[in-house]
């Protein structure tokens, strides 16, 4: 009895309860989820509770008093009967409409949404805005609708933003699409978890949402360098996005190998003992295929480039230690 | 067969009461074997850090708790433990219409379980507890012997069911119209119908699982294919094997609300009804939890109208139930105490299941501890209350002994504190977006994960009290009476009509009018004149 006390207890208060149940809203379709879901949970905690008091009420009136008494109504009341299929009836109609209104709105797209491919692999997510512009931590703008487009590299995973009531499913035969409006900018988790445990069990990671001006300059600063910056410049950026300095120094002095310093013009000794002048071709040969030009007494350890920068990048690259080379020669 | 010994008379026998027996030892086992593990993943969720066990060590015990108590307890309890023990002789039969088959139900069952077992001694599934296959999935022999395990207990629900339509149909007592069998005959009836269905889509998953782990035949993995088809298959097991577990168990509530009421179940036929429809909407149930996979939105209304109606003949079984107590002469015994746990069980999670199957909740919910709620409520809680209600019922029957009726409504006590207290609080996790094993922990939620776990170890302990009980009864001399209850099913009528020399019983179920109270002998008797002399 007293535990059935405790859980009436608890589904008087759940309703009461139920605004800090939920996670916080952040997005417009947030609260009509939440909306259904409090009529849900009302409806359900009446339902059990009128459970309880009905199956007591009845317990205690009707106790038997002598082993040989029986029942005195079998058979139950036919108008009853027939309210106890009509009222669900009714209410499974309710409850369809009512979720698919959600689910509409949920499902479809504006067409001005900005849209984001999400792409789920062994590491996590990663998201890419356009050709150029991908990153690990989802930023999305406040008040504008976000269609996310996701792919999952080798096992269905799911992406859930519980702020925002959203889960999806990621599949890697097919792509699968959600959408949603940010209402409040901030950070918020991210959950994802994989249909295999090993691993991808549970990772979270966080959404930033950004109000909309800033939220634009922050993708300019992430977008295409080769159209924000002149070339060398950009090839700077491009250098230090694919971790060049980590072998490469541009003082002069040897790391892994050879310095970026004065490297447009210098002729040198390579391991099979020709020797090749550093030109625009050179350098290019040696970021598809480094192995084929080492230089003599360095390994030939360095990775291949090849598909992972396009030839206008290897340009401004190119123009990068150019200009390296100039601003040494010019006092 | 009196010169076999008598563990090849074991083996050998045909008695459908000595194979339930077994039956029932494994099922037990197997609620045992999956509260074990149930146990590590709750220990990991309290361990500071997480970390009690690794990754692979952590799914691995997951697969095995889902494994062993989907398939080696829930599915087969109520066919197989409470088919097998009453339904035969509910419907006069003397034994099922197949018994020869029946032992081989038996043997199928023993076989599954032992490949289920060497598969999880043989290492950590750390595969999906599905078992999905993946692209890059590496074939291992425990994933190949629990997939030949599945094949197994798929045939073994086969067999049972066959039986159980076959003894139903053809083998009933000539005195008893379908129209008129008690409540528990129509569910099992349904449930069967159901189990044939899903048992066959079992027996073709396992083997086929089977054939992708033990040869380099690509089947749901690999590039080419679509684990994702193999996911729906196993989904469409799972929501039907619902209705497996769930409409004996019904039945079993409406016997026994019935004889503690002393009068007949309210509703009559409408009962058959509502569980027929419930048997049908079952088996379109799977199709909700495509919800997030980018289904068209027409087809997504279509399976969400299917799973919210199976509301209304829920709700008609409920009425009906509830009905049956009133006017009536009510004994709380243990029985009706454990039945009333499966009614609240069974709300619990068919409610929940209002939130997953509304479109606009249910893609947020879908996949999340809120739907492990769901199904831990509906399949979990369905199993295991149904059967300690059926074996408190049916126990002075079936082993001449009787349970101590304090222990056993200690037993019902716990169950219920310790399964709401243990499952409630997903609801709330779920909503909050998690999912199972989530690694990622909320401070705010920490309270809730202690409550879990006192509510775990309360199941745990109400689990072992009724076990003891059980148990213990055994061990003592005194014998139950033939009929103590009063129960006017023929199962318990046998003895009585018997006993009259060359008469038989003429009651219907459900004639309460037709028994009285004997006080020298503490049992239910035939009034005089419904013994009629051939």
């Amino acid at each position: 009895m007293r535990a059935r006390a405790l859980l009436i207890a608890f589904f008087v208060t759940a309703p009461v309860m139920a605004q800090g149940w939920m996670p916080e809203v952040a997005s417009l379709g947030a609260q009509t989820v939440d909306r259904d879901f409090m009529i849900l949970l009302v409806l359900a905690a009446l339902a059990v509770l009128a459970l309880f008091f009905v199956v007591d009420l009845l317990v205690v009136m009707n106790l038997r008093q002598d082993p040989d008494q029986v029942g005195t109504s079998p058979g139950g009341v036919r108008l009853y009967r027939l309210l106890a299929v009509l009222l669900p009836l009714v209410l499974v109609i309710a409850l369809v409409s009512m979720g698919v209104h959600g689910y509409i709105d949920a499902s479809v797209a504006p067409t001005d949404a900005l849209a984001v491919e999400a792409h789920g692999g062994q590491s996590g997510w990663s998201f890419r805005y356009s050709e150029d512009v991908e990153t690990d931590i989802l930023h999305v703008p406040s008040e504008r609708p976000v269609r996310l487009t996701l792919h999952a590299e080798d096992k269905p995973m799911t992406l859930a933003i519980p702020a925002f009531r959203l889960r999806q499913n990621a599949r890697p035969e097919a792509n699968t699409e959600a959408w949603f409006e940010a209402s409040l900018p901030g950070e918020y988790v991210l959950l994802s978890s994989g249909s295999s445990l090993a691993g991808s069990a549970g990772m979270h990671s966080i959404v930033t949402v950004l109000p909309p001006l800033e939220f634009d300059s922050w993708l300019e600063s992430k977008s295409d360098v080769l159209l924000t910056l002149p070339p060398a410049e950009a090839g700077l950026v491009l250098v230090e996005r694919k971790g060049c300095p980590v072998c490469h120094t541009t003082d002069g002095s040897r790391l892994t190998g050879p310095s970026f310093l004065g490297l447009m013009g210098r002729s040198s000794v390579l391991a099979d003992g020709s020797t090749a002048v550093a030109d625009a071709a050179y350098v290019r040969q040696s970021i598809l295929d480094p192995a084929s030009q080492v230089v003599e007494g360095f390994q030939p350890v360095m990775p291949s480039f090849a598909g992972q920068l396009r030839d206008a990048e290897i340009d401004a690259i190119i123009a990068y230690l150019t200009s390296l080379s100039e601003t040494r020669e010019a006092p | 067969m009196a010169s076999d010994p008598a563990t090849i008379s074991w083996w050998k026998t045909t008695d459908h009461v000595r194979i339930a027996r077994i039956q029932l030892g494994g099922v037990v086992a197997a609620l045992l074997l999956g509260v074990q593990f149930a146990l590590v993943l709750r220990a990991q969720l309290l361990s500071p850090e997480r970390s009690l066990v690794d990754a692979g060590a952590l799914g691995g015990s997951l697969t095995s708790h889902a494994l062993v108590l989907v398939f080696l307890f829930a599915l087969p309890a109520m066919p197989l433990v409470v088919g097998s023990l009453v339904l035969p002789s509910m419907v006069g039969a003397r034994d099922f219409a197949f018994p020869a088959l029946n032992r081989i139900t038996l043997q199928l069952y023993l076989a599954s379980w032992v490949l289920l077992a060497v598969a999880m001694i043989g290492g950590a599934m750390d595969t999906a507890w599905r078992l999905t296959p993946m692209a890059d999935g590496a074939s291992t022999w425990p994933v190949a012997l629990a997939a030949a395990g599945l094949h197994l207990l798929g045939l073994t629900l086969a067999s049972s069911a066959l039986n159980l339509l076959a003894t139903v149909l053809f083998e009933r007592s000539t005195h008893l119209s379908l129209a008129e069998v008690p409540v528990l005959v129509w569910g099992m009836t349904a449930g069967a119908a159901v189990q044939l269905l899903v048992s066959t889509a079992l027996a073709s998953l396992g083997m086929l699982l089977f054939f992708e782990h033990a040869t380099s035949a690509t089947v749901f993995g690999g590039l080419a294919a679509d684990p994702l088809a193999y996911e729906r298959l196993f989904d469409f097991i799972l929501h039907a094997g619902v209705a497996v577990v769930l409409l004996p168990a019904i039945g079993v509530a409406f016997e026994v609300v019935a004889t503690f009421s002393r009068q007949a179940p309210a509703g009559g036929r409408s009962n058959a009804l509502a569980l027929g429809a419930l048997a049908l909407l079952s088996l379109g149930g799977s199709g909700i939890s495509l919800l997030n996979d980018g289904v068209s939105v027409a087809t997504m209304v279509a399976y969400s109208g299917i799973s919210l109606l199976a509301l209304v003949p829920a709700t008609l079984l409920l009425y009906n139930l509830m009905a049956t107590l009133v006017g009536g002469a009510i004994e709380v015994s243990a029985a009706l105490l454990h039945a009333l746990n499966l009614v609240v069980f069974i709300t619990i999670g068919g409610l929940s299941g209002l939130f997953l199957a509304t479109l606009s909740t249910g893609a947020y919910l879908q996949g999340s501890l809120f739907d492990s709620a769901h199904l831990h409520f509906l399949l979990g809680g369905g199993a295991i209350a149904g059967l300690t209600t059926a074996l408190y019922y049916w126990w002075p029957r079936l082993t001449g002994r009787t349970t101590r009726e304090l222990w056993g409504r200690l037993g019902a006590g716990l169950l219920f504190a310790g399964y709401l207290l243990a499952f409630l609080p997903d609801f709330v996790e779920g909503s909050r977006g998690l999912s199972t094993l989530a690694v990622f922990s909320n401070p705010a939620l920490a309270s809730l994960e202690a409550v879990k776990a006192l509510g775990t170890g309360i199941l745990v302990l109400g689990v072992l009290v009724i076990c003891w009980d059980f148990f213990s009864s055994l061990l003592h001399e005194s014998r139950a009476a033939a009929n103590p209850w009063g129960a006017t099913t023929l199962e318990w009528l046998e003895e009585t009509a018997a006993s009259e020399d060359g008469s038989e019983s003429t009651i219907k179920p459900y004639d309460f009018a037709a028994l009285r109270f004997d006080p020298r002998i503490e049992s239910y008797v035939l009034v005089e004149s419904n013994v009629v002399s051939e």
